[in-house]
């Protein structure tokens, strides 16, 4: 290349001279905008150039950003996935303590409604055989309780306790084979017996089929028994249908969820 | 080279100087290019298209530097006259009167074709026709200029 223009010299010259000099006119000379020829054709010339430039920085740069930002998300990721889930086990427990609040809440405005002295207690176990329908709760005589006590909760009556310990107590769920309350239907005023079927339902036995009952129907309790108080929810009516003697074969769904049962009262006086 | 340095330099200088002051006294020598005949002259006989080059765009500069105009319009201008005017002689025989006159001629109308085009480049808003004189101005360097290269022949050149 430089022998060429070595042998071409008074080319190179000229060239070189003209270029020269044609940047010394666009130095002077002014194009649109009032701005010098010689800055326009530098821009030409540089500004292409600066952008390419500018373009592969850029690019590296944001290359780099995201590497970079990547190894920061995919730590932060894990923390966040953390904290998240320690979060969640947070939310989990609150949301446990709330419905525990609540329930005790409501407890607590039962145990102010019901005129008689009552126990709170808290179930701590559960029958080991599918025969029986008990609970246990976490108190007993030392509390003050004894057999054939009434235990509730806000939503209905849970049973009677039918074994008293020191300090812990079996609770005969309504729904057990053989558990008996007296009710009555909240519309119609029919009395009758709600027996456990040893399954989650209730039958209510002794309503002849002359009476009318309809699905839905409240059922409380009559104070028959002299076991439970009177006006205490039992449940509610699923179905009636006619047995096979004079009486009405009806089911009852009880009012206590009792896969749910966490805290209870005892009343203490029958 | 034919010409020694100072010879060279004071005609430039003094064509420079006299085409300055020459249109203060008689306006219509504004259209007479004194220079671009010295450079013509230089370039003819010196037969090396650097040299052209160099003289005649020192020549041109030094124009425009006491001009008003932009800095490099002559220079660009002559030096190119100069290039052409030099490379030219190197392959013709451009001692013959009708030649040099011819040349002055094509020479001059080159050199306003240039101007003129760097001009409507450069500065067109400023480009006039009325300015140029495609006729006027090369008859007139070559009525001038013929009687300098002889002249000049006679006094100043070596061989």
């Amino acid at each position: 290349m430089i022998d060429f223009l070595i042998r071409q010299k008074n080319w190179t010259l000229l060239v070189t001279a003209t270029l020269l000099q044609l940047a010394l006119l666009g130095s002077q000379a002014n194009g649109r905008d009032n701005v010098r020829l010689i800055q326009l054709w530098v821009n030409a010339l540089i500004v292409p150039a600066e952008q390419v430039t500018f373009q592969i920085a850029h690019g590296l740069g944001n290359t780099w950003h995201r590497y970079v930002g990547l190894r920061q998300a995919a730590e932060e990721n894990r923390r966040l996935t953390a904290q998240v889930q320690q979060l969640t086990l947070d939310k989990n427990r609150l949301e446990g303590e709330v419905e525990s609040i609540r329930g005790l809440q409501g407890l607590l405005n039962l145990k102010e409604a019901v005129p008689t002295e009552t126990v709170a207690a808290q179930v701590i176990g559960s029958s080991p055989t599918d025969a029986f329908k008990t609970v246990t709760i976490n108190r007993g005589s030392h509390a003050g309780l004894g057999n054939n006590l009434p235990v509730i909760t806000p939503n209905g009556v849970v049973g009677r306790l039918v074994r008293v310990y020191s300090r812990s107590a079996v609770v005969q769920l309504i729904t057990d084979s053989e558990s008996g309350v007296g009710v009555v239907f909240q519309n119609s005023r029919v009395h009758g017996v709600a027996k456990g079927t040893g399954g989650s339902r209730l039958a209510v036995d002794y309503v002849v089929n002359e009476e009318k009952i309809t699905p839905g129907e409240e059922i409380r309790t009559s104070g028959e028994d002299r076991l439970y108080p009177k006006g205490l929810l039992v449940g509610h009516v699923v179905s009636v249908g006619s047995g096979r003697n004079i009486f009405k074969a009806i089911e009852a769904e009880p009012a206590v969820r009792f896969s749910q049962l966490e805290d209870v009262l005892v009343m203490k006086q029958q | 080279m034919r010409f020694s340095l100072v010879v060279v330099a004071l005609f430039i200088l003094v064509a420079v100087f006299v085409q300055a002051k020459l249109p203060l006294w008689i306006p219509f020598l504004s259209r007479l290019d004194l220079p671009l005949i010295v450079v013509i002259y230089f370039g003819l006989a010196q037969r090396q298209p650097t040299h052209g080059l160099v003289i005649g765009m020192i020549t041109g500069l030094l124009q425009d530097g006491l001009s008003h105009g932009a800095l490099g319009m002559n220079g660009l201008t002559k030096m190119l006259v100069g290039f052409l005017a030099s490379s030219i002689s190197g392959r013709v025989e451009v001692d013959y009167p009708v030649i040099r006159i011819a040349a002055l001629l094509a020479f001059s109308v080159l050199n306003l074709l240039i101007f003129m085009l760097l001009e409507k480049l450069f500065f067109a808003a400023r480009f006039s026709w009325a300015h140029y004189h495609l006729i006027d101005s090369p008859v007139l360097n070559a009525v001038v200029g013929f009687p300098i290269f002889v002249l000049a022949d006679r006094y100043f050149r070596r061989d």
